[in-house]
């Protein structure tokens, strides 16, 4: 009789349910129905095809998505999965597209490539005061990591060009295609970002995400379980680095300059609240909360221009605030972030009208 | 070298420093009190700052930084009862982030509510009133000092101490050491946690405005503007410094790194352009690496 009900509930929930997995290739999987590999494939395609559907200054929009996305992924490794602190996010965004910003026209793809690379050693530096500090510390070690680079960006003239920045050459062409339309720059930045984001899925279900975890709720003991804390902690820098400087690169050509002003502290800031405003611990959550941030500023220019020429001179005041706000409100009443408002919509609907 | 010079440099640097050290005072008394680390402090004072400013318009400017002083604990009181309490028990980053995000908020309004330029202070139009405070500029052999500098002596050191002696001598600085040390045993000691709690937030808030007004200028030279900032930044070199648990740390680091700044200004800044403002940081990375709790800090950071 209870072999009977076991197998009865077993093969209601297979049948019912997303969560039940039974192995790891299924935890693994990147999407573990059906349903879930349809929509990622409709993700995808509709991701290779949108640069044929949009105008210039959507697809302008939609790569900056795409960088803040990257970026704010790279965060999400380290914040939400090794539970480590940084403010120091937009730094490396910076190293990525000063590093690249030397290599440009057909060896755009390397020079991205390499900032992403550079970036990632830097980090692995920034990692080693967190073998010994944690939380708040750490943040102020950041922060202060944070300041030092946007000294050096302004000074270090020969590599950065100082305060006014570098510009690339107008006329950059990369096997033939002009670097100047944001659509090839939106197929460059998914050549970039399609395997990253598939990796860091990837990353987060396996061994090495799941040591992250461990060292995320209590580090004391994951290392007792056998979790190499040094190496979880420095590939957590590390990775994170890395896409924040793949994504500087993309940002670099898309923008044609690299200017200091791209990454001050708010930056950081602004990753931080993708991380918190998409939700902690997964890489959906990176793309949803990038969306959320970078469409704010376009809606609140919008509606500043509608209300009058004054307020569009506030306007990065009025960012800030919306910023700030949306941290606190999801940090107090969501803390799951927008991934887990969509979870508690969809269970609202699937139980409706019967939520008990 | 000219000794006069370096005297007069060494003062100015003091005088700053006592400012640094009045509002890193404050926020190393909310982080012992709550373990919270504020990064809105230096908004808190920037609107300290305004508030003398927007009192300034209407009062001699002395009253008019004790008339924003009870206005900054209010509003001191208000952030912990709005955006800490409610995230009691929950992770340090969760509470960082709060607070990162209150900075932001706080950032946007003030540049709503008072615009981007900087304000004069007391430069109103109501010209019955003695704006200015009394002019204590003096030069003693060739060491001459600003009245602002001396006001910064006057005022914020003696602030900093007070505030030093209070958690060490009064009741209720015994009664906030007791929380600081276990909120659990306070609490069972019949000890209003909450209350004791949100007063220490309140006169954080009443130190970085008197840092705050002070930096913007409420003595001569300028008034409050945005660049107020960055300056306020200073506080977490300095409270890392002093060993971010510690008063006495706070106000000790908070001189010592007016100092350093004094000094750099005079001798590096034209070896290498801007390194005044970095080398703050470059303290902080340095302490961190190699003597995490500081000058004056408990020796119990968790080790990892």
């Amino acid at each position: 009789m209870y072999r009977l009900s076991q197998s009865l509930t077993d093969a209601f929930s297979r049948r019912f349910s997303r969560t039940v997995r039974e192995d790891y290739r299924q935890d693994e999987a990147y999407a573990s129905t059906p349903q879930g590999r349809f929509w990622l494939a409709v993700a995808i395609v509709g991701l290779l095809l949108l640069p044929l559907l949009l105008p210039q200054y959507p697809m302008f929009v939609a790569t900056q998505i795409l960088v803040a996305a990257l970026a704010g992924l790279g965060l999400h490794l380290l914040v939400g999965g090794a539970g480590q602190i940084s403010l120091g996010q937009a730094a490396f965004v910076g190293i990525g597209a000063y590093t690249s910003s030397h290599l440009s026209g057909d060896l755009a793809p390397l020079g991205i490539l390499a900032g992403g690379l550079v970036a990632a050693l830097i980090g692995v530096v920034l990692g080693i005061p967190s073998l010994r500090i944690k939380g708040a510390y750490l943040a102020i070690a950041t922060l202060a990591f944070q300041f030092l680079a946007d000294y050096i960006f302004k000074r270090w003239t020969d590599f950065t060009g100082g305060v006014a920045g570098r510009k690339l050459p107008a006329e950059g062409t990369m096997l033939g295609l002009s670097l100047a339309d944001d659509r090839v720059i939106f197929y460059l930045g998914l050549f970039f970002a399609i395997p990253m984001f598939f990796y860091a899925k990837r990353l987060l279900s396996t061994r090495a995400g799941r040591a992250w975890f461990a060292v995320r709720d209590n580090d004391l003991s994951a290392q007792l379980s056998g979790v190499d804390l040094v190496r979880s902690k420095l590939t957590a820098f590390a990775l994170s680095a890395f896409y924040g400087g793949i994504a500087g690169g993309i940002l670099m050509h898309l923008i044609g300059a690299v200017t200091p002003e791209n990454f001050v502290l708010s930056f950081s800031i602004q990753y931080l609240a993708i991380v918190i405003v998409g939700g902690a611990g997964t890489v959906l959550g990176a793309v949803l909360g990038a969306f959320f941030i970078v469409l704010i500023p376009e809606v609140l220019s919008v509606i500043a221009g509608a209300f009058g020429p004054q307020y569009v001179a506030q306007l990065s005041a009025w960012r800030s605030v919306a910023f700030g706000v949306l941290i606190l409100l999801f940090l107090i009443l969501e803390p799951r972030g927008l991934v887990g408002l969509w979870g508690r919509i969809r269970d609202y609907f699937r139980t409706w009208p019967l939520p008990y | 070298m000219d000794f006069a010079l370096v005297i007069q440099t060494a003062l100015n640097g003091l005088a700053n420093g006592a400012l640094y050290a009045v509002i890193a005072a404050g926020f190393v008394l909310v982080y012992r009190a709550t373990s919270v680390v504020n990064f809105a402090i230096a908004e808190f004072m920037l609107i300290g700052a305004y508030l003398t400013y927007t009192m300034s318009l209407f009062f001699p400017l002395l009253l008019a930084i004790l008339l924003a002083l009870p206005l900054a604990f209010l509003f001191g009181v208000l952030v912990e009862r709005g955006f800490v309490r409610p995230l009691l028990g929950r992770n340090v980053v969760a509470v960082i982030m709060a607070t990162i995000g209150l900075a932001s908020t706080l950032d946007g309004t003030a540049l709503i509510l008072w615009g981007p330029d900087q304000k004069a202070m007391g430069a109103a139009d109501v010209a019955q009133l003695p704006k200015e405070v009394p002019n204590l500029a003096f030069s003693l052999g060739g060491v001459f000092l600003s009245s602002k500098a001396v006001w910064s002596l006057l005022l914020a050191l003696p602030l900093a101490l007070l505030l030093v002696g209070g958690l060490k001598y009064s009741r209720y600085g015994v009664l906030l050491r007791a929380v600081s040390e276990s909120e659990t045993a306070a609490l069972a000691m019949g000890i209003n946690a909450p209350r004791v709690v949100a007063i220490a937030w309140g006169i954080s808030a009443v130190m970085a405005t008197v840092g705050g007004a002070f930096l913007a200028g409420a003595a001569g030279g300028g008034g409050p503007g945005h660049h107020l900032v960055l300056l306020g930044l200073i506080v977490f070199p300095v409270a890392i410094l002093g060993g971010f648990d510690s008063v006495p740390g706070a106000v000790v680091a908070g001189l010592l790194i007016g100092l350093i700044e004094a000094f750099s200004q005079l001798y590096l800044e034209s070896l290498l352009p801007g390194i005044t403002q970095a080398i703050p940081f470059l303290i902080v990375l340095l302490v961190l690496l190699f003597r995490p709790y500081g000058l004056l800090g408990q020796h119990r950071i968790e080790r990892v």
